[in-house]
């Protein structure tokens, strides 16, 4: 099975970076998709279909914890499971993740295990070894 | 918290993110070093700045140069270096700030929330001349192979 994937985040280097990531752990993308913050990702997920989104938590005008907040509103978006990558590790933000209903979350700085680990938490075994094959970009992990 | 506390937080911070995102092997340098204050003479030095708020306050200010944004910009995007753009070495000076001041509050106070601001670059150089005058008493200069860079770390009064 193949995914379609929203990547949230401001900074461009950690969206290619996350690409790149999500590519070398083996599961296959039929669509990747990016937004630079929550509001232009909440416009593609009311456009397309999306079956799982990655995004940071700390972005200048909505932030990751808020486009979570707006999923959940929204019946046809509060089951798109959610994982949230943060430099926040606090155990209050961490339990606010879980009471919101985030999938998982990652700590930065993480390694590409860790980004692979919780997606298979959520997305179950990867079936494809080469990942997004229609990309240019080259995966070096 | 003692400065000599955090300051440790904030060396293993930079290692921490430095090494396991950029592969950038680091040495870290005494403050009183003269020599370290050369980068304060840099010609291409990028200032970043990250505000703070929490059980503590104030703000994280990163300096590094140029040339070893667009080195870590290409070790990090695996683009060749002809195609890193200023965009590009700005979001990785903004994301290094971002990593190394959220791991660090993590570190120093695991239960508690600190809200982190969002990363300003800094075109306006007061700051750095008044790092450069009076360095912070929690500052770290690390050395890379292709060159030093300087964290400061001023808490609100």
């Amino acid at each position: 099975m193949s995914f379609n994937i929203l990547v949230v985040d401001d900074s461009l280097p950690m969206r290619k970076v996350i690409k790149k990531t999500i590519m070398a752990s083996g599961f296959a993308m039929a669509e990747y998709n990016e937004a630079g913050d929550g509001t232009e990702a909440l416009a593609i997920l009311r456009e397309k279909w999306i079956d799982i989104v990655v995004t940071d938590y700390n972005m200048p005008g909505m932030n990751g914890l808020e486009l979570v907040n707006e999923m959940k509103k929204d019946d046809l978006l509060k089951s798109v499971p959610v994982i949230v990558i943060t430099t926040e590790g606090s155990k209050t933000r961490i339990d606010e993740f879980r009471e919101k209903g985030v999938s998982g979350y990652i700590k930065k700085p993480f390694t590409p295990e860790e980004i692979r680990t919780v997606l298979h938490e959520i997305l179950g075994e990867p079936h494809d070894d080469k990942g997004y094959e229609s990309s240019d970009d080259d995966v070096d992990f | 918290m003692m400065i000599k506390d955090m300051k440790a937080a904030m060396t293993t911070s930079i290692s921490d993110v430095l090494e396991t995102m950029f592969y950038m092997p680091l040495e870290f340098e005494d403050t009183g070093d003269p020599e370290s204050r050369g980068i304060f003479d840099t010609g291409d030095l990028r200032v970043c700045k990250l505000d703070f708020k929490g059980s503590m306050s104030g703000y994280l200010v990163m300096m590094i140069p140029e040339t070893l944004l667009v080195s870590m910009a290409v070790d990090f995007m695996g683009e060749e270096r002809e195609n890193i753009v200023r965009m590009h070495t700005d979001g990785i000076i903004k994301e290094v700030v971002n990593m190394v001041l959220g791991h660090m509050l993590s570190n120093i106070d695991e239960k508690n929330d600190f809200h982190l601001g969002i990363p300003q670059i800094l075109e306006d150089r007061s700051i750095v001349q008044g790092i450069r005058k009076q360095l912070p008493e929690c500052c770290v200069f690390a050395e890379s192979i292709e060159g030093l860079l300087l964290s400061a770390l001023v808490l609100d009064e």
